[in-house]
């Protein structure tokens, strides 16, 4: 009894000492072996994904995207060459490489949580690109200012808000919002992503006290290089009654572009007034709908003018990064209206959006089958044999159970039997031949 | 002591996975197969089927700490010319298993308990069925209805040697009394001798191939039925795969495994050793999104020196994706021989179609 005591104490003790980060670091010995790997074989996928891992896992991005885009090439299939050149580009602040990468994994990954932090990798990284491009373009602005957007190409930039009431103040971006999603409707125009003019607002001050001045926001047109912009404001004096207007300003002459929209309506009229602006947008770029495209423009993503203010919480609270409160102000548009379906596609990619981290992303793959392979970049071993899978092995034959027959069956016709039918083969009754069997009970005296 | 040691034991194994769980990465296997032999031609011929429905869930809690749970549902079936069918069917046993992993890949702490889910006091009428899928020639996918409860627990190590890996393992299966068949009213209360395992085994790559090789040794106590002791023998099992890339798309698989138990008792008679040894070839191209691997196989049993069993197996096996699941689709095609000292050869035919489909 004692010595059971003094077993469970040593494993409890040396359970609690093993550090949640006991991994084995990458040495320069094992990026040697991995380099001659690359060296004597060339074109082996698995040998420059090694390699690629190893740089990446050393912090070495920069030269890990070589070996790893040269994985890609060779093995475009290959989950996890693509998914450590989006980690090395995001790294490397190449946001555009690291979605292309992200989304060839998306397209061959196997690793569902994988697939599923990618996606909210994605947001941020296509935020992160947005940002940057925004930066680019305010430091390239006299060379980016010549070259002019096409008509079609459209930017509807924040609202102006003047209301007394602060709560108000969210339907800058949250009117913008509806209005780029039914402006987006209609084939022919292309609608410059909410992201990249928030990025270009923040990049250049776009709204100073609630107001657009026209000058910024022709500048911030072109710096988007989008050929039209569409500004409005809300002008709420007192009560419920408010004025909506709203601008399409050409950005190459300048010169607004047809008549807008001016109409006084009340708070619950708000979603029919956004819909004039449509209208009235798609009149001044002498554009008509097809019935189709005109039957999803009138479709109303909610009715419910809290669940939009809600909602358009949720989207300052993202652009802000402050992704906890904009996942609850989400949620809270979705359960004052569980028809708004914008909104749970927010609360979704926000939530992905926060899980996925690179780190998580690694851990993720790390502990999945398709990532066995990442042990190799540590261990040095190919992936075809880490140490994994040599352990895995060994407990499968001392401890077998049915998941280890279900999991060896697709290697062969019969996985060999690990362990014995004690009763039948006590019995002799595990013979296939037509032999004749007798069960003798012997049952003892009572 | 032992009433207070359990709990932080079990606290211990928990904690260092609760920081990194992720169990969104459940593995589901469920692995329906049905097997068919025909023994003897004509109107004497004996046909022994089985649709047997393997399925494992693996829960990764950490990089460190995995529980799978698997179990079977199997029907079974031995048809003899003028005799009734035995039947068996239903949930065999279950097993519980978790995995603890310690440092980098170096050890595995397992522990696991198999739960008498299964069938028990098989009457006269099953025993047939629920004994003849126990045979280690014709492989059936369920080969037993119920082993009693059992509890194992194991190590197992594993060390880079160069460009090979070590791995080695040690397990101790404790076994329980449980009531195996019924005659009328009679029961047999069956006691498996307990189990020692021992594993060695190395692998390495081969250039994107890879090569390994193992023989795992158990050795068991005596069995008992009801008060009658007696070991039917100790059991080697040896198995080796090489896995060759061809080419840019193509694949080459060599495996062998060896299956010997040595002699002993069973219950009332001499238990002679017997040795099956099975070998085959593979090769597996990529059309498309699709894995196609032919194969043909040969089986050889011998039983106290005397041949016993000649099997062919050919078969194709696919492997997929299909809306996010692995799919293993397989059927394989069986002839042969079983010989009987003294007798004339009994011809054997079969057909096996299975289909592993894997989540995640």
């Amino acid at each position: 009894m004692r010595s059971i005591g003094r077993l469970a104490m040593a494993l409890t003790l040396a359970v609690w000492a093993l550090p949640a980060s006991a991994q084995q670091k990458p040495n320069d010995k094992i990026q040697a072996r991995l380099s001659e790997k690359v060296a004597s074989n060339p074109g082996s996928a698995e040998a420059n994904r090694d390699l690629g891992v190893w740089y990446y896992k050393a912090n070495r991005f920069a030269e890990s995207r070589v070996p790893l885009e040269m994985a890609r090439k060779i093995n475009p299939r290959d989950g996890v060459s693509a998914l450590y050149a989006g980690l090395a580009a995001e790294q490397m602040k190449d946001y555009a490489a690291a979605k292309d990468a992200y989304n060839s994994y998306l397209a061959v990954g196997k690793t569902p949580s994988v697939r599923r932090d990618i996606r909210g990798r994605l947001v941020v990284v296509t935020t992160e690109e947005a940002k940057a491009s925004a930066k680019a373009a305010v430091s390239n602005e006299s060379k980016i200012a010549q070259v002019a957007g096409t008509p079609t190409t459209v930017a509807v930039l924040p609202f102006a808000i003047n209301s007394a009431n602060p709560d108000y103040a969210p339907l800058q971006v949250g009117l913008s919002d509806l209005v780029i999603s039914d402006l987006a409707k209609v084939k022919r125009l292309t609608l410059v992503e909410r992201d990249k003019i928030q990025a270009i607002s923040d990049e250049i001050a776009l709204v100073k006290s609630g107001q657009v001045d026209a000058t910024s926001a022709v500048r911030a047109g072109k710096l988007i290089q989008a050929g039209t912009i569409v500004k409005g404001s809300l002008l709420n004096t007192e009560g419920q009654n408010f004025t909506l207007t709203s601008l399409t300003v050409s950005t190459q002459t300048s010169q607004q572009v047809g008549s807008g929209l001016n109409e006084t309506k009340t708070m619950d009229q708000l979603f029919a007034a956004e819909k004039d602006l449509v209208a009235a947008t798609f009149k001044d770029l002498g554009i008509t709908p097809t019935p189709a495209e005109q039957r999803e423009v009138d479709r109303r993503p909610t009715q419910s003018l809290q669940a939009l203010l809600a909602y358009s919480r949720g989207l300052m609270a993202q652009d802000a990064g402050r992704l906890d409160e904009a996942a609850r102000f989400f949620d809270n548009a979705r359960s004052i209206d569980p028809g708004f379906s914008a909104a749970l596609q927010r609360a979704q990619s926000t939530s992905a959006q926060q899980q996925g981290t690179t780190a998580k992303i690694e851990s993720s793959i790390k502990a999945s089958s398709e990532g066995a392979s990442t042990n190799a970049a540590v261990t040095g071993n190919s992936n075809n044999a880490p140490l994994n899978n040599t352990l895995n092995t060994v407990i499968g034959d001392v401890n077998p159970t049915t998941t280890n027959a279900v999991a060896t069956t697709n290697t062969t016709s019969a996985a060999p039997p690990t362990t014995r039918p004690a009763a039948a083969e006590a019995t002799g009754t595990d013979q296939p031949a037509p032999r004749t069997g007798e069960v003798t009970i012997v049952i003892r005296k009572p | 002591m032992r009433q207070r040691i359990l709990p932080i034991v079990l606290l211990a194994g928990l904690a260092a996975p609760l920081a990194a769980q992720d169990p969104s990465n459940t593995a589901i296997i469920l692995d329906p197969q049905y097997v068919s032999y025909k023994l003897g031609t004509g109107s004497a011929a004996r046909t022994i089927t089985q649709l047997g429905v393997p399925f494992a869930v693996i829960v990764p809690f950490s990089d460190r700490f995995n529980i799978d749970i698997s179990s079977s549902y199997a029907n079974s079936q031995v048809k003899v010319p003028g005799t009734a069918t035995s039947t068996i069917t239903g949930l065999t046993d279950s097993q519980v298993r978790g995995n603890f992993t310690l440092g980098d890949n170096a050890a595995v702490i397992t522990l696991g308990v198999n739960l008498p889910t299964g069938q028990y006091k098989v009457p006269d009428g099953q025993q047939a069925a629920a004994g003849q899928i126990g045979n280690d020639f014709l492989i059936y996918p369920v080969t037993s209805m119920g082993n009693g409860l059992a509890a194992t627990g194991g190590l197992g190590f594993a060390w880079p040697i160069g460009d090979w890996n070590l791995g080695i393992g040690a397990s101790f299966r404790y076994s329980t009394a449980f009531d195996a068949y019924q005659v009328q009213t009679s029961v047999l209360r069956f006691t498996p001798g307990n189990e020692s395992r021992v594993r060695v085994g190395l692998d390495r790559p081969i250039g994107d191939g890879s090569f390994n090789v193992s023989v795992t040794y158990s050795k068991f106590g005596k069995d008992q039925a009801d008060s009658t002791t007696f070991a039917t023998g100790d059991r080697a099992l040896a198995q080796a795969a090489l896995a060759v890339p061809v080419g840019t798309n193509s694949d080459i698989l060599l495996s062998a495994w060896d299956l010997y138990r040595g002699s002993g008792q069973q219950l009332g008679a001499p238990s002679p050793w017997e040795n099956v040894g099975n070998a085959g070839i593979a090769l597996g191209w990529r059309a498309g999104d699709v894995y196609i691997q032919p194969n043909i196989e040969e089986r050889i049993w011998n039983v106290d020196g005397n041949k016993a069993g000649l099997l062919t197996n050919v078969g194709l096996r696919l492997r997929f994706d299909w809306i996010g699941l692995s799919m293993n689709p397989s059927a394989t095609y069986s002839i042969g021989s079983l010989y009987t000292i003294g007798q004339p050869a009994t011809d054997v035919t079969g057909f096996k179609a299975s289909l592993l489909i894997r989540l995640h």
